[in-house]
């Protein structure tokens, strides 16, 4: 993903439209965080509004800022560069969002209900709640929140840098306090300052009324780049002409397992990655943060319904017809191409520049520009929700047991100062970038994310639905959950070596199944063993838990 | 069958056929791909499954799900 505006060929120029259209979007991000601030000074719960916006989010806000969350510059550029490359199969990666979308209402309306009454934060608070707090569920569950937090952060913001160098393909290098840098570290600098400044001064609003402009934004891009492609083979009839008579069946069927995209691993995506994304620290805080059981209703249908569309009728158009347009290269690596020499994710750029102008006129490159600009928005729209979520696991799973006599507004500005010192640090990664080593460990770390993530479930689902475990059980399956994770490649690499029977076993797996799934099957069976072992919380508790989560209460 | 629980099975049967095994029962094969209506079967078959499920989680909004608060 982080090549994917490397590019070799120097497309149209775009005039001055780029600049024009980032600083118009650049403002508007800055405006929200100002409007956010001045919003959250009226607020007598300093770390309540500053982390969940006062818990009164209603549904255009929710239903956005969890689309926004969801995505990522994945979903606009590296799924079409897959669907170039797979062809149809990779188009059932889609069916995970009406999974998500089940999810937001049936796990998130329980997360809420019970965030409001009992007055929580961060996933952490909850489940320390209900186990019993103690340091190794604390730190367990902030791990496994950090895991996937702390990867994204850095990969969005190196994403943002090149697509700053791709959005301003004329400038190599501007001279920022005096020295000579390139474009792409510019773009690293500049996007985590925005990013920064309007998470810092205005919290969960300011994030979340941003997303809602970078969603509308993202949505937009990727209904018009369907437009754009069905325009390019002749209408939506000979779209589907062309695709069905000129591209090998190979693109038109499911591959067998152990091939990519295969039956089985699109299976265990579907079901268990979208939950993983769906309880990740960033998602959990917005159910928190929703202000009543019809907000999370109405967004689960907004869910279901408006994101697919978007995928389904939209950018998975363009990967495929993208196909028909560009016939592929082979690298000498054996890796496809665009011609010219362009990784696949850039189809969707390709496709814009080629055939806006000529649909949309003049129209047109104000249009790619804004679609450019859009590609950075689901980047930034990523980065900075996780930014805010990892400075409140920070801040309340870390520093709040350190320092229990600490104020609210103490805390809120320990929070801040962690966004500052994680936004540097992942800018820094990222300028140093290259082969670093820490780079490449983080990059390895990503791949796992939403795997790791994915370990939160089934105490999740205990806590929420059964209340039958432990909290050894739950310490010991999350435990065995997140080390079961770490065999798998490409971190089981770098863990157990190159070569080795287990690194074998979990490569094989990882081509079967989504690696979410395996962790949760081991998660899942160390914590019912455990528990059995040990005792629950007691019952009044337990039955005091599930009250408060009962309808109406 | 109560509307909840039937929404549940209908939705879990679209989660396995969907993206599951069901999808390779259709595609045909490498050398004759099925092509329906002029459009390959399997995109036919990702846009049918997804109007199934998004139809579970709609209707279950509106009809089963109750706002308690």
């Amino acid at each position: 993903m982080l090549e994917f505006l490397a590019t070799t060929e120097t497309p149209p120029s775009l005039g001055a439209w780029p600049y024009i259209v980032l600083t118009f979007y650049l403002v508007g991000l800055l405006s929200l965080g100002v409007i956010s601030l001045l919003r959250s000074r009226r607020a007598d719960q300093a770390e309540t509004d500053y982390y969940l916006a006062g818990r009164g989010q209603g549904v255009m806000v929710t239903s956005l800022t969890i689309m926004a969350t969801y995505f990522s510059g994945f979903a606009i550029l590296t799924f079409p560069g897959w669907i170039y490359e797979g062809g149809i199969a990779p188009m059932l990666y889609a069916l995970n969002l009406p999974v998500a979308a089940a999810a937001i209402y049936l796990l998130g309306n329980r997360i809420r209900r019970i965030g409001r009454k009992r007055g929580y934060i961060t996933p952490a608070d909850m489940i320390t709640d209900y186990y019993g707090d103690s340091p190794w569920v604390r730190i367990l569950v902030a791990l496994t929140g950090a895991l996937y937090v702390i990867p994204y952060v850095v990969m969005q913001v190196k994403a943002g840098g090149l697509l700053a160098d791709g959005l301003f393909r004329e400038v190599e290098q501007i001279t920022m306090f005096g020295q000579q840098v390139s474009m792409e570290d510019f773009g690293v600098c500049a996007l985590s300052l925005v990013t920064v400044v309007y998470v810092i001064i205005g919290g969960m609003r300011s994030v979340a009324w941003t997303d809602v402009m970078q969603g509308i934004i993202l949505l937009t891009a990727m209904l018009l780049s369907g437009i754009a492609v069905i325009y390019a083979l002749e209408g939506p009839s000979g779209y589907f002409s062309k695709v069905s008579s000129e591209l090998s069946g190979e693109l038109l069927t499911v591959a067998e397992a152990p091939g990519k995209h295969n039956a089985w691993k699109l299976l265990t995506f579907c079901a268990f990655a979208s939950l993983a994304s769906i309880i990740q620290p960033a998602q959990w805080m917005r159910f928190y943060a929703a202000r009543d059981s019809a907000t999370l209703r109405r967004s689960a249908i907004a869910f279901s319904t408006i994101l697919p569309i978007c995928f389904i009728f939209g950018v998975f158009l363009v990967g495929l017809g993208g196909r028909v347009l560009y016939e592929p290269i082979e690298a000498a690596n054996g890796a496809l191409r665009l011609p010219g020499g362009d990784k696949t994710d850039q189809v969707l750029i390709h496709v814009i520049q080629d055939y806006f102008p000529v649909i949309f006129g003049g129209i047109g490159v104000i249009l790619v520009s804004l679609i450019l600009v859009a590609v950075m928005a689901a980047s930034m729209s990523t980065a900075d929700s996780n930014l805010h979520a990892l400075s409140a696991v920070a801040t309340r799973d870390i520093y709040r047991p350190l320092r229990p006599k600490s104020s609210e507004g103490e805390r809120a500005w320990i929070g801040r100062i962690v966004i500052i010192v994680a936004t540097l640090a992942a800018a820094r990664i990222a300028i140093v970038g290259g082969s670093s080593e820490i780079l490449n460990t983080i990059t390895a770390f990503f791949g796992l994310a939403m795997a790791f993530s994915a370990q939160m479930l089934p105490i999740t689902v205990d806590l929420l639905f059964f209340r039958r475990g432990s909290r050894a059980g739950a310490i010991a399956g999350l435990a065995a959950g997140l080390l079961t994770v770490c065999l798998f490649p490409p971190l089981g690499k770098m863990i157990l070596g190159e070569t080795g029977s287990l690194l074998e076993g979990t490569s094989n797996l990882k081509a079967l199944f989504d690696v979410g799934m395996c962790g949760i099957i081991v998660n899942t069976l160390v914590f019912a063993f455990v528990s059995r072992l040990s005792s629950p919380p007691d019952k009044a508790h337990r039955e005091a838990f599930a009250r408060d989560l009962r309808a109406g209460s | 069958m109560d509307k909840g629980p039937l929404l549940t099975v209908i939705f879990l049967v679209a989660l396995v056929l969907g993206p599951g095994p069901g999808a390779t029962l259709i595609d045909g094969t490498r050398e004759a791909p099925n092509i329906w209506f002029g459009i390959p079967a399997l995109y036919l078959w990702v846009v049918f499954w997804f109007l199934v499920m998004a139809a579970c989680i709609v209707t279950a909004a509106l009809t089963v799900w109750k706002d308690a608060d």
